[in-house]
Formats: structure tokens, sequence, C-alpha cells
């Protein structure tokens, strides 16, 4: 099962892609799919080109950022909560456990009564994220503890903070405009993504997983406490900034893209240790598929179950926390 | 001047309280050490300090003559294995996975286990009797047999120095004699322990050297017949204890009866 797993997702993953792909309120049908693949190929002239710029447009501009939004959101979430689960000893933690999406809303909520701008609300996004995570990092420093604790702590202190100041910007926004606009964005939605804004990510996201992913083996030692991971010769500070680094980039970028998106950080890393086992240099990347998978399929369900969309993130918090109470019942013998 | 570590002077304090006073000491190359002292006798901050984990707060840790501290992290744990303290971790890593981790300080940024690291960790398994194991999750076994696959680990590490923390803590009778005779059969192959423990006996049974500490400082160093004696121990736990040589067996069969008992 272990040995198979990977490929296995990865199949799951592109098939539940073109599976999304064909899917939408406006109905495409198979055929046309596969005469444009076709004529993307080979340049066959089954379509006219009113079929052609109209199937471009709902397949390239509209249907596939929103899968690669998915696709890039659920396994950054996924990956990022699996290695600070490792890099924390405890299954229990989430993304947000440094204070990056409280700081990340603060910060989107500020753009968006600060600029008109979008790329400046992504780039405030952004900016935030990381700057809630250097709070709780310098936290921990201030009181020269490099312990676990201490970071988690900080985290803490800087999660409560930023949700606090986003209150404030909440309460000073206009309340006609911009207040229901923060609202809808916090609620996690990939209806208003753009292809523009998912090639300028992607590639930071998947490099930051990939990065991540290959630290496995070393999250794996890091795991067993940090005077073993010492003692196994590796540089447990580099190696603890590094995952926090590249956690924080990943997450701060899906909310910039979507907005928040709760839960998937939390539940995809326990159904993928009850999957392929513990072991991080394959249960991380058995995570950013099943990721991937999980909010492709949600997405999908959030965008076609009803006449008007759902946002993603109310779904995904739906199904996650009865979900997440039966992978409980399983999952306290696999980590107690 | 050719002992594998030493120490030189070397104190620590913790926030103040001193724990470590100028402990100096010489550890040989296939040496059996025993540290013995009572809680907070610092044992486990010399063991912190001979592995690189503490720096001391003044004095010097030289390993085969260089300064400890001037090797890279990656070195050190080629040569010096941490054994720690019987836990219990969060995540059930299978006793395979937990011995291969060993094998990380052979490896660069992207490499992955090769089939040498699997073969040197199944051969480690092997000689400790895990191989039944080797796929039960390390949270699942008994307290013994994850004693057991940490110094399996300790043994893919290549490393010639294990560095053990009261190895038979919260062990039962069995599983305790059972680990300090596999100990005593890897220090014969020229290995070399040092290693604390809380009873008097099993340094008598395993060590070639006693350290005894007490209050940070060294209170006697040598064989385990004129270290472990009514005296030393009455000053380092103030308790009578009769330290008996049993008849017929020369040296070694020595064992510490509290005269309470008796």
């Amino acid at each position: 099962m272990k040995r198979i797993a990977l490929p296995l997702l990865a199949l799951l993953l592109i098939a539940v892609a073109l599976v999304s792909l064909y899917l939408g309120k406006y109905r495409v049908p198979l055929a046309d799919i596969l005469a444009f693949a076709g004529w993307k190929a080979s340049g066959g002239a089954a379509l006219s080109a009113e079929q052609r710029s109209l199937l471009t447009n709902i397949l390239f501009d509209i249907r596939l950022p929103r899968i690669m939004a998915a696709i890039l959101i659920g396994a950054s979430l996924s990956v990022s909560g699996t290695a600070f689960q490792a890099l924390f000893i405890n299954p229990l933690v989430s993304p947000g456990l440094l204070g990056v999406l409280a700081g990340a809303s603060f910060g989107a909520a500020l753009g968006m009564i600060l600029s008109k701008s979008w790329l400046m609300v992504q780039c405030s996004t952004l900016l935030f994220g990381f700057a809630a995570v250097g709070v709780a990092v310098s936290i921990a420093r201030i009181f020269r503890a490099h312990s676990i604790i201490m970071l988690v702590l900080g985290g803490i202190i800087s999660g409560a903070f930023f949700t606090a100041s986003l209150s404030i910007v909440k309460y000073a926004a206009d309340p006609s405009n911009q207040l229901p606009a923060i609202v809808y964005w916090l609620m996690g939605n990939l209806s208003a993504v753009d292809g523009r804004t998912m090639l300028l990510v992607s590639l930071p996201m998947l490099l930051g997983m990939i990065v991540l992913i290959l630290n496995g083996g070393r999250l794996n030692a890091m795991s067993m406490g940090e005077e073993e991971a010492k003692s196994l010769g590796i540089n447990v500070g580099r190696v603890r900034m590094t995952v926090v680094f590249l956690a924080t980039l990943i997450s701060a970028l899906t909310v910039v893209i979507g907005g928040i998106i709760g839960w998937v950080g939390l539940i995809i890393p326990h159904i993928c240790r009850m999957l392929v086992g513990p072991d991080n240099r394959v249960l991380l990347p058995a995570a950013a598929l099943v990721g991937a998978v999980y909010l492709l399929v949600v997405d999908n369900v959030s965008r076609l179950l009803f006449s008007f969309e759902i946002p993603t993130g109310i779904v995904t918090s739906l199904i996650g926390i009865p979900f997440f109470v039966l992978v409980l019942k399983n999952a306290h013998r696999s980590w107690r | 001047m050719n002992a594998l570590i030493q120490t030189l002077a070397v104190s620590f304090a913790y926030h103040g309280r001193k724990v470590l006073h100028e402990v100096t000491l010489d550890f040989q190359q296939g040496e059996v050490v025993s540290l013995l002292g009572p809680n907070g006798s610092g044992k486990t901050t010399l063991l912190k300090i001979l592995l690189g984990l503490l720096k001391p707060d003044s004095g010097f840790v030289h390993f085969e003559n260089r300064l400890l501290q001037s090797y890279p992290r990656n070195a050190l744990a080629k040569r010096i294995a941490y054994v720690p303290q019987v836990h219990r971790e969060a995540f059930a890593y299978t006793v395979a996975d937990v011995v291969l981790m060993g094998r990380m300080p052979y490896h660069g940024f992207f490499s992955t286990y090769s089939a040498q690291d699997r073969e040197i960790a199944t051969a480690a398994m092997a000689r400790l009797n895990l191989l039944d194991l080797q796929d039960r999750a390390y949270t699942e076994i008994s307290g013994g047999e994850r004693q057991l696959t940490l110094i399996a680990r300790a043994i893919a590490q290549g490393a010639n120095v294990f560095i053990m923390d009261e190895p038979v803590n919260g062990l039962d009778y069995g599983n305790q004699m059972r680990l300090l005779r596999d100990v005593n059969g890897l220090a014969k192959e020229g290995l070399t322990f040092i290693m604390t423990t809380h009873f008097p006996d099993h340094a008598l049974m395993t060590a070639d050297r006693v350290i005894l500490l007490k209050e940070g400082a060294v209170l006697a160093d040598g064989c385990p017949e004129a270290t472990i004696t009514r005296e030393t121990l009455r000053a380092l736990y103030r308790i009578d204890v009769h330290v008996a040589a049993i008849p017929g067996y020369n040296g070694n069969g020595r064992v510490c009866v509290p005269a309470w008992a008796l």
C-alpha cells in the first residue's frame, strides 16, 4: 500500500482535475472538449472560431485557474500542516499555529480599505502573513528561549493580536461596501481567482512545497525531539527556520488566492497518516496530493451543488468538523 | 593526552544555579564508564556537554584532541551517538524507520536513504534481535524494545561512542538485565560507553570504570571495586549500604545491599 500510494494518489488527482474541468454551470459537451483538445494539440478544424474562443474562455480563463487554485491551496495547506505537526511534535497543530492566517487576514482587510488595487491587497496579505509569524518568532527570541513552547506561545499571542487588529479594521471599514467585501473574502472562496495571480503564485508555492517535502527525513528526526535531532547531526535551528519560513510563505499565499480555507491543514495530515503512516518522507507528498484532491472536490461541490455558489471555506469547515470527530476516534491510536 | 574525550575544568550553570564545578575527566577508547550520583548531581548535564548539546560556561571539551565545538554537527553525529531515556513520541514511526534515522548524518540535503543505509539499519536491528519488530510501531512496543531500538539507531549511526542517559529507566527487571547484557556485548567489540545510572549494582555489572558525581564535582573516579564502597555510597546517597563480594567470583561478583535490609 505504502509503496504504490503516491503514484495512485497522483493518478487520482489528474483524474479529478480532468473531471473538474468538464464540470460547470455552463454545460460543455465532452465531444467539444475533446475536439478542443485536439485542436490545441494538432490544429484540427473541427470547431468554429466562435466555439474556439468560447471554449478558450470557459476552460482556460475560468475553470483552469480555479482548478489550479484548488490544487495549490489544498496541497499547500496540507503540506504546511503536516510539516508543522512534525516540527511541533503535535498532531493537533494546524498551519495557522504561528499566526500566519490571522496576519494574512488582517493584511487582506487592511489592503481592502486602504487601496483600490487588488495587487496591493494581495501584497498586503502576504506581507502581514509574514509579519505575524515574525512577531511570533520575535516573542520567542525576546525570552531567549529557543524552545518550541515559546514559539507556540508567541504564535498564540501574535494570532490574537492580529485577530484583534482585524476587528479594528472591520470596525473602521465602510459598512456598505468594504465590510461585506472583507467578510466575504475571509469566508474563503475561489470564485475570484484569476489566471494572472495563479501564474504569479504557483511557482513559489510549488517550490515551497517541494523543499518542504525534501525535508521529510529531517522532520522525522525533529519530531523525536530537539536534542535527539541534534545528536543525529541535524542543524535544528536552520531546519526549523526553513520550515517555518516556507510554511508561512505557502500558507500566506493560499490566503492571497482564496481567503481563509479552514480545516484542510488539520484533517488532511490525519487522513494521510492513516493511509501511508507517519514517515514524513512519504506523508508530505501524500498530504499534498490528498489535500489537492480534497479541495478540488469540495470546490466542485461548492460551485455546483446549489444554483448559487457557497464560499469554499464554509464547505471545508462543514465537512471538516464532523470528519475530524470521526478521524479522532481512529487517530488517537497512531499518535498517542 | 591520548584520551578520546577530555573535559578540562568544565563548569555549567542553569539560570545562575551551578550544576557542574570545574569537572576534569578523561575518557579512553573502548571504556565502559558509569556515572553515578544522586538526582541533581549533574550527570545528565555532563552527558549533554559531552554530546555538544550544551556549551560549558567555562572550560573546554576535547574530542580526539580537537575542540568539540569545532566539529560540524553531522561530523560529530557519525562519531558520538546519543541514546536518550526511553520515551514515547507523538508519531508512530516503525522500528525500522527509527533505526534508519541513524543514517541521517550521512546525507546531504537532497539525498535519500540508499540500499546500503537500509542494509546497515537491518544489520543493527539484527544485532539486537529486533528484526521481528521492524515493521511494528515504535509507540506500541515495550519500553525495553524501545530502548533497544534507540541503541540500534546509535549503531546504525556508525558511532563508536555511545552516550546513554539512564538506559534502564522505566524497564522491568528482566528487560533491565537483558539490556545491560546487550550493552556488555557491544562494549566487548571496542565501542566506548558513557552512561548514567541510579543503580550502583548496574555500574558493578557493566562498567570498567565508575565516576561518582556529587553536587557537580567528581567525588571518586576509578575501577568499580575501588569506587563503589560503603563509604562512597554513604557520601553520595546518605544511606548505609554494604557492598559484598560473592564468594568464588573474584572482583566481578559484587552486590550492594542496604544495611536496613540485613
